[in-house]
Parts: structure tokens; C-alpha cells; sequence
């Protein structure tokens, strides 16, 4: 049950990334293939959205905060700001894994603060939106370590040595596989998460923090893990984000980004990892496509959204899927 | 000549049925009362004639005005007076706000406007800048009718006036309704658990059952035992 | 000048932050704390009573008539929005989250494309100094401290004194039973978002002097009233008044040692600091 579950996620994110590829190299070829390899990793941060807000019920307006400290740890680490710690030289491994660990101890300081002091719903929400524009802007003044308005630029891609094997990442196709591979991984992983003990916890948390309580469990411990392994995801993608995108700056932390991928969730539906991924993919390509307009008007468009999202009251993409599997023709809720 | 006249009225919550035709008839100037066990629908009819509850079908007319499709606040200002089942007080308004809110009139600030009800309850003339949520239950109670009497109603619907109040208040209460029917010829409709206290003010009744009147008539003509062996013991 | 005449000139200034934040957080808290919506798309009313003084000055008009249509024109808007959509979203947390968050974006963009994206100045209706301590203290600081002065007690008169705060109230505690008592809740509900959307129009209008009118200029008092409400604890108003204090203190306080954002992301992290301690805020006796 466990495996079947996380190959078949694996496998549905396997094949949207293929056919988006497929897409992006048709009509736009190795540059197609690039943009299309961005929104790939914007789906796995919509993932880790999805594992925080659709599992368990949080909904953080603050991930970028994570995603985007992921990009610079990458971008630093490439850029040699910390070769004098001799781990940290400027290796693409070292580079990721800091990606990883450092959004991940930052959640637990945080997740420490919010869990603890019973910070739930709409003031959750909220906290966490402060905490994204304030860093966001802490970024901004901080030129010397984030680059202020211009950001970083020429962050080095990914190379890989392993023994006498070599792997850059500068080709397009390379670095396509690359992602494609990592959101199966991580897709596959976050679902057998779900699929443990501690995933149905997850889902008594969504629906009964109480309930949960009554059974022993420990709430505050529970977030932390969730709110910690989401972290982590978001710093990943951020990581590779950066290494694909060759530039980073201030606004990957920030309010919008953050907000943006929960309108990717939505749109893609909550609490399946493949809607979250779907959703980003596709909003993201259907900007790309109207970009003449989206580009003034993104705000507009994303604000559209969101209202959209709320007045449908369907669990967006997946709700529809789900419906067309029943064979129910249209019910009202969710 | 009947003040409420209920017909037919259909009531679900989500998909389940909680009234499944009720029809009855509450006569002007009498106190008539609703038996049945927990779960029957007692409840469910009050809060569909006053408009919490939608009516799927039927008919509700008061006082010759149809008032089935109407909101609460229309039912309450045609002077259809209501205390709920656990009283609803406004826990963090005082005493004084609360009754305030009873009236029809709510920027009525004449002194002596309250001056009827505290004759009736004294205790609320002492408490009125209190907090109504610091009141003890039965005087919550108390507060809950007068609340309801403020608006002058010419109906006034009940529901379970005596549930978790101690049996001192009980006796007093029950009296209260007795008297404000008899002087005033107010007109009760009174859903309670005790079937004994029911009948000792009521001059009608009607028994439900899963969410239907299966009984109904005067207290006078009516054979207790049956109506006890047959729908009331559990 | 000595320390001492410095340190009361920084009271003042203080006291001047406390009082424009106050102003905005009092119409958030009743929106949120009345009515249950965490308005998102609270800063961007601010922002909107600030670009109507914007406009107002483009027509000529002086900047008291700017301050009087900014509280027309928000409130206005307000009703809109509450008539429109924002009523579907009470009790509703996540969803008015979600809309609301929507509807600033939209503000935002509409505001960018009206006004467009560089920043505005707007000069105060008064100009001139007191002289205070050997130094010129603005004639419009004074004005902004004897307005809020003005405007809380009145906002507690209203909500604790009048039949439409007793009806807010009301319909907050128990909203079928005030409708069993004639109150039309959809009608009260209408009230309390206008008020608190009006109040937000009000604070921009008063604001924009002082700083410069952007387009994003919302989300930074969105995010301090919010604190401002929520260590001082959602209850009550005088919480408000205790966090709002609170914020404006340590910002005030801690931007005169260093710069305003880290001012902001200091007290952020005491903001999150004090709920873990005292989740229900500081100034709710439970």
C-alpha cells in the first residue's frame, strides 16, 4: 500500500514533467526547456506548501522565506562566501545540502516560537506573513550579503564529480533530467511520509487538533516535524532553483512568491503533492504564455485567482479529478 | 380562534428530516405545551417558526400573516417572543443591555421603560451593570424571559425553561408563566421535558414523535397513562 | 541640547508612531476582532485613503476636504466589498484569508496602474513648527496626537455606549439570538466592515504626509497593526491600545539606535517571543 502509493505519485509527477518538457522543447526549444525546468522546481516548492497546508492543516503565507534562504545558501556557498569553512568549499554537493540545513534549522527556531506558543489559524497565517516581509526586506538592506536590489548574479549551475564520473548541469537536457528526477524522489518521499504512523497523524491534525490531543499525541512536536521536513523541501527546490536560474535576490523571500505558491496549491488542489505540482507547472506556464499581459497586470492575475479559488469552493484540478473518477456529475462543497 | 397556526411544515438539517409534516394549532390566550422525548423535534419546530431553521414546506401563520419564509428579526417584530433551549444570554453584555436588546424599540432610553418587568423580577433591577455571563443559571433564566418579554410579544415560545436549573427556581418559574398567561392573557407555547410541571400550567398539549404530532388536545380530556406508556418512557 | 530635552523629543516622536498605528490597527481589530475576518487587505485601504489625498491635491483641493473624501471614498469601497463578497467570509478564517490576500494584490496593481509605481509626496494641510526644547516640533505631529486623542475614545463610546454597538456587540456574541431579537445581523455586520474600512481610509489620509505614498505601502502596517493587535491580545480594545503602544515604543525606540527595518524584525521576534509565553496577549485578563 505504502509503496504502491508513493511510485504511483512518483510516477503521475514523472510523467507531467515529461510532458511539460516535451511542451517547453516544442515550441520554444533549449530555452522552452529551461523556462519549463524552472517551473519544475516551483512545483517542488508547491509540494512542500502542499505537505505543510494540505496535510496538516497550516497554512504558512512565509515559505519562500525558506525556499528563498535555500537559493542563497546554494548561491553562497558556490560563490565561495564560505570557503574558509573547508566543507563549505565551492562544491555543488555542499552547496544543497546547506540549501537543505540551513532553511531547516531556521524552521526549527521558528516552528520552536509559533508551535509552542499555540499559534494557530488566521494568526499563523499571519506570522508567518510578517515573518516573509520582514526578512524579505532585512535582505534588501543587508546588500552586502543578499545584493540589495541587483541580487547575485552568475551563481555557478550544478557539477557533480563522483569518482572519475563528471555531470555539469550547463546543458539544458541535463539539467531537465536532474529536476525531473528530484521532484520523483522527493514526491515518492513526502508521499510514504503520508502514508506512515506519523502521516495519519498529519491528517487527525487537519481535521481535529483536539482529537489528536486525546490520543496522546503531542501537537506542538507534531507541527514542528512537518513544519521542519516542509522547510527543508521548500530550501531544497530553492537550491536548485538558483542553480538553474544563475541569478538570486531578495524578492525570492518575500510575501509574493510565498503567497504565489499557495495560489499553485489551490489551484491545484490541496492534499495530493501532484495537484500542488501540477498547479505551479501550469499557472506558471499560463503566465508565461499571456506574459505581454501577466507581466503588468501579475498582481491583478494572481489576485484574480485567488478570489477565484475561494468563490469555486472546489478543491481546484484534483477536486475535478476526483469528481470525473466518481463519476458524480457536479456536487456543491468540498 | 388559534394565534399559531403550523401546517404540514417540513424541516431537514443537511439531508435528514427533523420535521416531517407537523401540523398544530396554539390557541390566543392559552399556554399550550409540546411533550416528547429528546430528539423528537420540539426544539427543531421553534426554531422553524422563527425563521432559524428554513421550512421546506408547509405553512406558518400567525395571527393571519404567513410567516413561514420570514427572517427572525421579521418574526420577532410581528411580536413572536422567544427563549431558547440553554437561554442564549449575551455572556459579555450586561444585564441591562441584554433586556436593552429585548426591546423593539433598542434606542428607547425612557427610565421606567423596564419598570413592568422588574416588578415581575426583581433580582435583574439589582444586577443590571453586571455581566449576564456571571449571573447564576436561573437567573439567567429569568433574564431569558424577561428578555423576551421586553419586545411586548403576543406570542411567547419556550424552550425547556427548566433544564439544569435547580428545583427551588423550577416552581417559580413554571408559577411566572402561569401568571403572565392569566393576567396578561399571553399566549405560550411551551416545550418541556417534565410532563408533570408541563401539565400543571398548560391548557393544551400535543406529544411528537420523529419529528410528527401523533397527539393532541386539551389537559382536561386527556388520558396520561396512555400518552406516558406510549411515547414518553424511555 | 541636553539628554533630557532629547529624550522627550523622542517621546514625542514616539508617541507620534504609536498614534498613526493606532489609528490603523483600531479598524483592523474591528474587523478582526469583532467580526472574525482577518482582513489582508486591511493596509491596502490604507493605501487607497492615501492616494485620495493624492488625487485630491492633483484636483487642487486642500488636504482637510483630501482627509474628508478619503474617509467617504474607503468607506464607500468598503461597503462594496463587504456588500460584494467579503459577507461570504465570516467564520469563514481561511477562505477570507485567501480573498482578502487576493483583493490587496488587486488594490495593489490597480493602484500602480492608476498612479503608477513611483513614489508620491503629499505635504501636510498644516505646515510649521512649534518650538519645543530648542528644536521645531511639525504643527501636523501635534495634529496627529490630538486626533487619535480624539478618535479612540470615540470609537469606545461607539462600540459601548451607542444602540449600533450594543447591536455589533450583540451580533458578535450570539448571532442567531440577536436576530431572534430583531437585530439584522447582515445589516450590523455591513456597519462594523464600513467603520473599520473607513477608520483605515482615515489613518492613510492622516499617514501620508508623512512618509511616501506608494502602491505597496499597505503591507508593512498590515503587518505592524497586526502585531499591535495580537500581543495586545484580540479581546479588547484597550488591547489594542496596549500593543499598539508597545510596538510604536520598541520601534521608535530601537530605530533611534539603528535603522527602521531592523527596528521592525527586532520586534517582530519579541512580538513572536511574548506570544509564546502569553499566547492570549498581554493586556487580556482571562
Amino acid at each position: 500500500m505504502l509503496l504502491r502509493r508513493s511510485l504511483t505519485t512518483g510516477i503521475t509527477v514523472l510523467i507531467i514533467s515529461t510532458i511539460a518538457g516535451a511542451l517547453g522543447h516544442g515550441f520554444g526549444g533549449e530555452a522552452g526547456l529551461r523556462q519549463i525546468t524552472q517551473y519544475l522546481v516551483l512545483g517542488l516548492f508547491a509540494m512542500s506548501v502542499d505537505f505543510l497546508w494540505g496535510y496538516s492543516g497550516l497554512l504558512s503565507f512565509g515559505q519562500a522565506v525558506f525556499f528563498g534562504l535555500g537559493a542563497f545558501c546554494y548561491a553562497w556557498v558556490r560563490k565561495g562566501t564560505f570557503a574558509f569553512i573547508p566543507v563549505l568549499e565551492n562544491s555543488s554537493l555542499a552547496g544543497l545540502l546547506s540549501a537543505i540545513v540551513l532553511p531547516a534549522l531556521l524552521a526549527v527556531i521558528v516552528g520552536y516560537f509559533l508551535f509552542y506558543g499555540k499559534i494557530t489559524g488566521p494568526n499563523f497565517t499571519v506570522v508567518t506573513l510578517a515573518l516573509s516581509f520582514l526578512v524579505s526586506l532585512l535582505a534588501l538592506g543587508w546588500s552586502g550579503v543578499f545584493g540589495g536590489y541587483t541580487g547575485l548574479p552568475h551563481v555557478p549551475p550544478l557539477a557533480l564529480t563522483l569518482g572519475n564520473w563528471e555531470m555539469s548541469a550547463r546543458a539544458g537536457m541535463t539539467s531537465f533530467v536532474i529536476v525531473t528526477a528530484l521532484c520523483v524522489i522527493a514526491a515518492a518521499g513526502l508521499r510514504s511520509i503520508l502514508a506512515t504512523p506519523f502521516g495519519l497523524a498529519l491528517e487527525g491534525l487537519r481535521d481535529s487538533e483536539q482529537r489528536l490531543q486525546y490520543l496522546g499525541m503531542n501537537v506542538a512536536q507534531v507541527k514542528m516535524v512537518v513544519w521542519t521536513i516542509s522547510a527543508a523541501v521548500a530550501g531544497l527546490a530553492g537550491g536548485i532553483y538558483s542553480s538553474i536560474a544563475g541569478y538570486v535576490a531578495y524578492d525570492l523571500l518575500g510575501v509574493l512568491l510565498s503567497t504565489e505558491a499557495v495560489v499553485w496549491v489551490a489551484v491545484g488542489g490541496r492534499g495530493a503533492l501532484v495537484g500542488a505540482f501540477l498547479g505551479a507547472v501550469l499557472v506558471r506556464a499560463v503566465s508565461y504564455a499571456l506574459s505581454g499581459i501577466a507581466l503588468s497586470y501579475w498582481m491583478l492575475f494572481l489576485g484574480v485567482l485567488f478570489i477565484l479559488v475561494v468563490l469555486l469552493g472546489s478543491n481546484g484540478i484534483m477536486g475535478l479529478v476526483e469528481r470525473f473518477r466518481r463519476g458524480v456529475p457536479s456536487a456543491t462543497g468540498s | 380562534m388559534s394565534l399559531l397556526a403550523v401546517r404540514g411544515v417540513h424541516t431537514f438539517y443537511g439531508l435528514s428530516e427533523a420535521l416531517r409534516g407537523v401540523s398544530l394549532e396554539v390557541q390566543h390566550g392559552r399556554i399550550c405545551c409540546l411533550l416528547g422525548r429528546n430528539g423528537m423535534g420540539k426544539s427543531t419546530l421553534l426554531r422553524t417558526i422563527m425563521g432559524l431553521t428554513p421550512c421546506r414546506e408547509g405553512e406558518i401563520t400567525f395571527d393571519g400573516t404567513r410567516i413561514e419564509t420570514l427572517k427572525p428579526d421579521a418574526v420577532f417584530n410581528l411580536g413572536i417572543g422567544y427563549v431558547p433551549q440553554g437561554r442564549h444570554m449575551f455572556p459579555y453584555l450586561t444585564v441591562e443591555e441584554n433586556l436593552r436588546l429585548g426591546l423593539r424599540n433598542k434606542a428607547d432610553r425612557r427610565p421606567d421603560v423596564f419598570g413592568e418587568l422588574f416588578e415581575l423580577f426583581p433580582i435583574l433591577a439589582e444586577r443590571l451593570r453586571q455581566k449576564a455571563g456571571t449571573l447564576s443559571g436561573g437567573q439567567q433564566q429569568m433574564l431569558a424571559i424577561a428578555r423576551a418579554l421586553a419586545g411586548r410579544p403576543r406570542l411567547l415560545l419556550v424552550d425547556e425553561p427548566t433544564e439544569g436549573i435547580q428545583p427551588s427556581i423550577v416552581d417559580r418559574i413554571l408559577q411566572l408563566l402561569a401568571q403572565l398567561n392569566k393576567d396578561d392573557g399571553l399566549t405560550i407555547l411551551l416545550v418541556e421535558q417534565n410532563m408533570e410541571l408541563a401539565l400543571s400550567v398548560a391548557a393544551d398539549f400535543y406529544v411528537m414523535q420523529k419529528g410528527m404530532v401523533v397527539e393532541g388536545g386539551t389537559v382536561e380530556l386527556m388520558d396520561r397513562h396512555k400518552i406516558i406508556q406510549k411515547y414518553l418512557v424511555v | 541640547m541636553g539628554t533630557g530635552a532629547l529624550i522627550a523629543l523622542q517621546g514625542l516622536n514616539s508617541a507620534v508612531i504609536i498614534s498613526t498605528l493606532l489609528l490603523v490597527a483600531i479598524g483592523l481589530w474591528i474587523i478582526y476582532g469583532l467580526m472574525g475576518v482577518l482582513n489582508l487587505a486591511h493596509g491596502e485601504l490604507l493605501a487607497l485613503g492615501a492616494y485620495t489625498v493624492v488625487a485630491a491635491g492633483m484636483l487642487g483641493l486642500n488636504g482637510w476636504i483630501g482627509t474628508l473624501l478619503a474617509v467617504i471614498v474607503v468607506g464607500f469601497i468598503g461597503y462594496l466589498l463587504e456588500r460584494t463578497f467579503v459577507h461570504r467570509l465570516y467564520l469563514r478564517p481561511l477562505e477570507s484569508l485567501l480573498a482578502t490576500w487576493g483583493l490587496s494584490l488587486i488594490i495593489r496593481q490597480v493602484l500602480q496602474l492608476v498612479f503608477g509605481a513611483a513614489p508620491r509626496r503629499v505635504s501636510a494641510p498644516v505646515t510649521g513648527g512649534v518650538p519645543m526644547l530648542g528644536m521645531a516640533f511639525p504643527v501636523y505631529y501635534l495634529v496627529i496626537l490630538a486626533t487619535t486623542a480624539i478618535i479612540v475614545p470615540l470609537i469606545l463610546w461607539l462600540f459601548y455606549r451607542t444602540t449600533l454597538g450594543m447591536k455589533i456587540r450583540a451580533v458578535l456574541q450570539d448571532r442567531e439570538m440577536a436576530q431572534c431579537l430583531g437585530v439584522k445581523a447582515a445589516t450590523i455586520n455591513t456597519y462594523a466592515f464600513v467603520i473599520g474600512a473607513a477608520l483605515a481610509g482615515f489613518a492613510g489620509a492622516m499617514i501620508a504626509p508623512l512618509i511616501s505614498v506608494e502602491p505597496w505601502m499597505g503591507s508593512a502596517f498590515l503587518v505592524r497593526s497586526f502585531m499591535a493587535v495580537i500581543v495586545g491580545g484580540v479581546g479588547a480594545i484597550l488591547g489594542v491600545v496596549g500593543g499598539s503602544a508597545l510596538i510604536g515604543g520598541l520601534e521608535g525606540v530601537i530605530a533611534f539606535f539603528g535603522s527602521s527595518v531592523i527596528a521592525q524584525v527586532i520586534v517582530l521576534g519579541l512580538v513572536i517571543a511574548i506570544i509564546r509565553f502569553r499566547p492570549e496577549g498581554l493586556f487580556t485578563q482571562k
